[in-house]
């Protein structure tokens, strides 16, 4: 029995070494952020030798780079797009409107904080975030997967009611 | 040009520079006047907007229409009323009007008649409360209401 | 069998520059009907304009138009100088036409990266990215940002430029000049553009008129209508040049007409850094964090990339302005041209045609 747990344990910690060299995120520019995108993972900045690469359906990618404010109508296909993802999915706040509403803190129709509807691994502070600060953030999520920390979808699992409770709240589902 | 539209429009006519003229009409000449500055070379419909005029309790719609060949900008405004605002379409004059119906529909509550999708929604999606660009609406007192913020504590070295 | 049936391009799709969708329905794979979706990306600018103080518009404006942020600036210093009467100093208005000019050959770069990505070429999605980052370090040591700048503001611009930024400029000028001819060979006098983009998407001088285009896709109907000619802002009045235009009005000719605009950028920005004179940046105005601008109303409009950018400026006489409307350049292109466009299209050929039209979505949305 111990054996086993011991073995298991090994596989995990085996798979999140080897997931982290192969993150595909989903390319799916939700606001502004995406301006500085193009520039990550094309030949300068180049996101590819992290084995990072941008990627079209939902259903393949690993993380979700919500790329600055939400927008009321943004957020339900946002919402959409993550619950299509396979575990294990990663979602990244990029910029300041991801953490407090940034910019748009007064705003009727984009909201504040998107922890509140989407489990955050990471988040990239900025308006806007440089490319240099884009890969130093995917150098954390690749960090935290390497110790078994990237865990929101699991949290996203565990706590579904208070997550959907709160989207509820705005989306008006 | 200005003695061309002085001879066409009943309104208020002020030339406030050689490429600008502000063209005040009454409510109910105001797409007879689009009308007649479309003859006057006046092609292009730049902007389709209203202002909310609290004080007067009153909106002024304004369009700004541009002729290429003269190089010439004439911003065409009139008032309505903000009870039950209601205008005729314009969409028969300048095609591309239509959005700028649907919108000012959505962000003033203005009615057009004559518009097949006005107050029909466009950039909002389940939109309950006040037409948000009119004055009375309250963003700030909506946006802390509605999204809950972080709560941080800042703090000044 | 199914005869006609509906898809949703976007919101989420690599074939659309930003966030907005277009609902298709489809007959085999021919488009019959178009109908645009927006307002994903509505953050309501107007609004929130009128909570904020002329010194903290300033740092909202840039983030309406994101590949080309440096226009917001300028209109929206234009109307608060023409409401308050403030002539600017003549080095600034240089340093503005030469910023204004570089941040169209960005969005420019920009968007043929995103063309020939619609063609499947993606080389030249890389190339133009890498030449714009070029630009943006100038602008990085220019403005301390890269994106956003807020280095123009009434009454000229936030500081002067650094020493050595003519040669920085002049060298990215010459860079692209040699480089513009590898992107033809690869690209504009490519035969797989050529065959995909003549006679794709025509629009006539009549329709293009009728329904508000402006800019390059109008220009390229054959019809000479820019904003730096006719009403000449910044500096442009001192420089010598001619508006390029053609005569097809197809996806073609607005491709060409874009890389005919890029050339003649180049050359703008060589005049206005040969002709910069000395002196002043910033006509001395009372204090910024307490700038009251007089009542009256005031439209002013430059030239972007994609065409007439404009704000519509109310003010009530206090430290807030009373109402901005913003003119959005891509609305007329989205609604009516581009859903008139597509219909009769081939599905293949939808996110390529809309591209070309250089649809800004947050334009449409603010």
């Amino acid at each position: 029995m111990e054996l086993q747990e011991t073995l298991e344990e090994g596989y995990v910690e085996i798979l999140d070494h080897l997931r982290k060299r192969s993150l595909w995120m989903l390319h799916y520019c939700t606001a502004c952020g995406a301006v500085e995108l193009p520039p990550t993972i094309t030949s300068r900045f180049d996101a590819e030798r992290f084995g990072i690469a941008p990627f079209v359906t939902s259903r393949q990618s690993d993380i979700l780079l919500v790329t600055g404010y939400i927008n009321i109508k943004t957020l339900k296909r946002l919402v959409t797009v993550y619950e299509q993802m396979l575990p294990p999915k990663y979602v990244i706040g990029f910029g300041s409107c991801t953490i407090n509403g940034g910019i748009y803190w007064d705003s009727y129709a984009v909201v504040k904080r998107l922890d509140l509807y989407l489990p955050v691994d990471v988040y990239i502070a900025g308006c806007m975030p440089t490319p240099m600060a884009v890969l130093e953030g995917f150098r954390t999520l690749m960090k935290l997967i390497d110790e078994g920390k990237a865990n929101g979808w699991r949290k996203y699992i565990e706590n579904y009611d208070y997550y959907k409770a709160n989207q509820r709240k705005v989306l008006k589902w | 040009m200005v003695e061309e539209i002085k001879k066409v429009i009943k309104g208020e006519i002020l030339e406030k520079s050689p490429q600008r003229i502000i063209i005040k009409v009454k409510n109910d000449s105001f797409s007879s006047t689009l009308n007649a500055l479309k003859g006057l070379s006046f092609k292009r419909l730049t902007l389709f907007t209203a202002v909310d005029f609290v004080k007067d309790n009153q909106f002024e719609l304004v369009a700004l229409v541009y002729s290429n060949e003269n190089k010439i900008l004439a911003i065409v405004k009139t008032r309505i009323p903000k009870e039950n605002p209601e205008i005729e379409t314009i969409t028969n004059i300048y095609p591309n009007a239509f959005k700028y119906e649907v919108e000012l529909g959505e962000m003033f509550g203005i009615k057009v008649i004559g518009n097949p999708d006005s107050m029909k929604p466009f950039l909002l999606e389940g939109w309950e409360d006040l037409p948000p660009l009119r004055k009375d609406f309250d963003s700030i007192k909506y946006a802390t209401e509605h999204y809950e913020a972080r709560n941080v504590e800042v703090k000044y070295d | 069998m199914i005869k006609e049936y509906e898809l949703n391009i976007g919101p989420n799709h690599p074939g659309i520059h930003g966030n907005f969708s277009v609902h298709l329905k489809l007959e085999g794979d021919t488009i019959v009907e178009a109908k645009g979706n927006s307002g994903y990306l509505h953050r309501a600018f107007e609004k929130l304009m009128e909570q904020r103080t002329y010194l903290q518009n300033l740092a909202l404006i840039p983030r309406i138009c994101v590949p080309e942020p440096d226009i917001n600036e300028a209109v929206y210093s234009m109307a608060i100088e023409e409401l308050m009467g403030v002539e600017i100093p003549e080095r600034a208005k240089f340093i503005r036409t030469i910023v204004l000019e570089a941040a169209r050959v960005n969005a420019l770069l920009f968007h043929f990266g995103g063309t020939a990505a619609m063609l499947g070429n993606y080389t030249v999605n890389y190339w133009a990215v890498a030449d714009r980052d070029l630009m943006l370090d100038i602008f990085l040591k220019l403005s301390g940002a890269r994106v956003y700048h807020m280095y123009i503001w009434p009454g000229g611009v936030r500081r002067d430029t650094y020493p050595g930024f003519e040669d920085d400029v002049l060298g990215f000028v010459k860079y692209m000049k040699d480089r513009l001819i590898e992107y033809d060979n690869l690209f504009f006098k490519n035969p797989m553009f050529m065959h995909r983009a003549k006679g794709l998407a025509k629009i006539t001088k009549e329709t293009a008129l009728q329904m508000g285009v402006t800019g390059p896709n109008l220009k390229a109907t054959g019809v000479k209508v820019d904003v730096r000619k006719d009403e000449p802002y910044a500096a442009y009045p001192y420089l010598d040049f001619d508006i390029p235009v053609l005569d097809d009005g197809d996806a073609w000719a607005r491709e060409i007409q874009r890389r005919l605009e890029l050339e003649l950028s180049l050359n703008l920005i060589e005049q206005a850094v040969k002709k910069m004179p000395k002196g002043d940046v910033w006509k001395k105005m009372p204090n910024p964090f307490k700038w009251v601008i007089p009542e009256g109303e005031a439209y002013a409009r430059v030239e972007s990339s994609r065409g007439e950018y404009g704000f519509y400026f109310v003010s009530d006489g206090t430290d807030k302005p009373y109402r901005v409307s913003v003119r959005g350049v891509s609305m007329p292109h989205m609604y009516p041209l581009a859903e008139e466009l597509l219909v009769g299209q081939k599905l293949s050929d939808a996110p390529f045609i809309l591209e070309t039209l250089d649809i800004c979505p947050p334009e449409i949305d603010r």
